[in-house]
């Protein structure tokens, strides 16, 4: 034992650094609990500042790296330590927040930045950076800058505000990856579902899935592969209080083949964010990342068409864009676990508590409908009466 | 295999170094692979720089820090790398080498005690042995992927030195980390 405690203090500062800039953020959280000497080496903010850039790719962009040094966040550790953990929703979570004990009213879409990285077959392909919300503060950035009216910023966030909730890190036009307009084929048979994931029973998406016809032979279903090999990361910046949070959850909830584009398929990320019940009814709110993208076959990666964020209640909802940073505010200081089973057993609660919610809203409305349909024929049937006595 | 390298190929160079252990055992290396210790390269430079390079494979290169069976597999290991004096194999020939250098490693590694890998990374260090280095280092680092404190202690043979609220504390600190950790 005595021999082994010479090792560690014969190992030089260099060699440590070498060593654990090999791990990952937890393996270093562990060493500095073990003992006072690791505890310095994990001190060493470059050190942290290789591992962030290890994970998150994007944070090695010049965008990021501004951005992140000038936000009071205090440091890559830091960084490290609210961008590695999922959004945990769990049951008898209270929906209050919990680490910061004032929450801010109004939160501006200039103070937020996204930092993105998706991941294929366990390497980045892709990393961006989106310094605020550009629809939310600059109309000429958004999409469609052919209604080039001059909107000041007052009637650009009133505006925003007002929309669902969007903040679009990606968009390509459809028509540069489509090509098959005349291969439609109609969806037969709803039931032959192409849906993979924790939303499958989820069917409000407005696209249909496709059906197996003959030529779907020609095209290799990528769903699965799709749900084993991609993950991404959206981490949210605040850069005037200095934290952050990963709102996606790592894995893909949804994986679907679109229609009536061959190739195309609609991948689902998100958290689910607890609020207070005057932001949005029944207190939870859906953050979703969808990632639209192509898959040909003979290419190694996804080609990306749309990554963006949108967000919505339990009824499945949009949520305006003023309560959707109200939402974002939250998610920055909501409970997180880096334990993604238990981040994958709170998204099945979300969708249960959904199913059930949709069920005793749609028995409702059969009640209230046979109801006014029994008093109608009722009525019907008295005034027949009277009507043919006389 | 401790005092005479194994030569059973003729190699491009057929000089030949002595290194001298902490425990004064000697070793007999191929320069090519000798060299690849840039501690002993530089001592070899040194030397024929004052001119004692008539004396050649009868230099003993002494190196008080290193243990002879630790040298013993930091010698093999260089031994396994692509030799930089080496005639240029075609493409199936490398493909085979990679593949019983990879076997070798995974040999390697799996008999490897903790202790064992310190001195190898100390040694490594002072012969300043790069390509050993990293790999040596790479395989510890996937070694403590992942673990918890008791057994990153445990590996690194350390005490907790801590008073019990400072542990406290920086278990609080990195509490993040420690859900999905192997307890191992």
């Amino acid at each position: 034992m005595e021999h082994h405690m010479c090792h560690l203090k014969e190992l030089s500062r260099d060699i440590l650094a070498d060593i654990f800039v090999r791990t990952d953020g937890s393996t270093l959280a562990s060493a500095a609990c073990a003992c006072c000497e690791l505890h310095d080496v994990a001190r060493d903010q470059s050190l942290w500042r290789q591992l962030c850039q290890a994970t998150w790719p994007s944070t090695a962009l010049e965008e990021a790296q501004h951005v992140i040094s000038s936000s009071p966040i205090g440091g890559f550790d830091k960084f490290y330590a609210y961008s590695y953990p999922l959004i945990l929703h769990a049951k008898g979570t209270k929906p209050m927040p919990f680490k910061c004990p004032e929450l801010k009213t109004h939160v501006s879409p200039s103070e937020l930045a996204s930092l993105v990285d998706v991941y294929y077959r366990k390497e980045c392909v892709l990393s961006k950076v989106l310094d605020g919300i550009p629809e939310a503060m600059n109309f000429s950035h958004a999409k469609d800058s052919e209604y080039n009216w001059n909107m000041n910023s007052n009637d650009c966030w009133r505006w925003y505000s007002n929309c669902p909730f969007k903040l679009e890190l990606l968009s390509l036009d459809y028509d540069k990856f489509t090509g098959f307009y005349n291969e439609l084929s109609y969806a037969n048979n709803e039931n032959d579902n192409h849906c993979h994931g924790l939303d499958a029973n989820d069917e409000g998406r407005g696209f249909p899935s496709t059906s197996g016809v003959d030529d779907e032979n020609l095209r290799h279903d990528y769903s699965m592969e799709l749900m084993e090999s991609l993950r991404l990361s959206w981490v949210l910046l605040d850069k005037k209080n200095g934290r952050s949070v990963n709102l996606s959850s790592w894995k893909p909830l949804l994986v679907q083949k679109t229609w009536p584009f061959h190739g195309v398929y609609l991948i689902h990320f998100g958290s689910i964010v607890a609020v207070e019940e005057s932001l949005l009814p029944h207190k939870l709110s859906k953050c979703i990342i969808i990632v639209r993208c192509k898959m040909t076959e003979g290419e190694g990666c996804p080609k990306w068409m749309e990554i963006s964020m949108q967000m919505e209640d339990l009824t499945g909802a949009s949520v305006s864009g003023s309560k959707g940073l109200m939402v974002l505010n939250h998610a920055l200081n909501c409970l997180q676990s880096s334990n993604h089973l238990e981040v994958e057993q709170g998204f099945h609660q979300y969708e249960k508590k959904r199913r059930e919610m949709m069920k005793k809203k749609q028995f409702r409305e059969t009640l209230i409908d046979s109801f006014c349909v029994t008093i109608e024929i009722t009525v019907l049937v008295v005034f027949c009466y009277y009507f043919f006595s006389f | 295999m401790s005092n005479t390298s194994e030569n059973p190929k003729p190699s491009s160079s057929s000089a030949k170094m002595t290194l001298k252990t902490s425990d004064n055992e000697l070793f007999e290396v191929e320069e090519a692979v000798a060299m690849k210790f840039c501690t002993v390269k530089q001592y070899f430079e040194d030397e024929k720089d004052s001119d004692v390079a008539a004396r050649g494979s009868t230099t003993v290169i002494p190196l008080p820090n290193v243990h002879s069976a630790v040298l013993a597999t930091l010698i093999s290991y260089g031994k396994k790398l692509p030799q930089s004096n080496a005639v240029a194999d075609n493409h199936e020939e490398e493909e085979t080498k990679k593949k019983e250098r990879k076997k070798y490693e995974q040999g390697l590694l799996k008999n490897l005690m903790p202790g064992e890998l310190l001195d190898l990374i100390s040694a490594a260090n002072y012969l300043d042995f790069k390509e050993g280095l990293e790999f040596f280092n790479q395989a510890l680092a996937d070694h403590i992927q992942n673990k918890s404190v008791e057994y990153v202690r445990k590996f690194f043979g350390i005490k907790n030195d801590y008073e019990p609220h400072e542990e406290e504390k920086y278990r609080e600190e990195y509490a993040w980390a420690f859900e999905g950790v192997d307890e191992d």
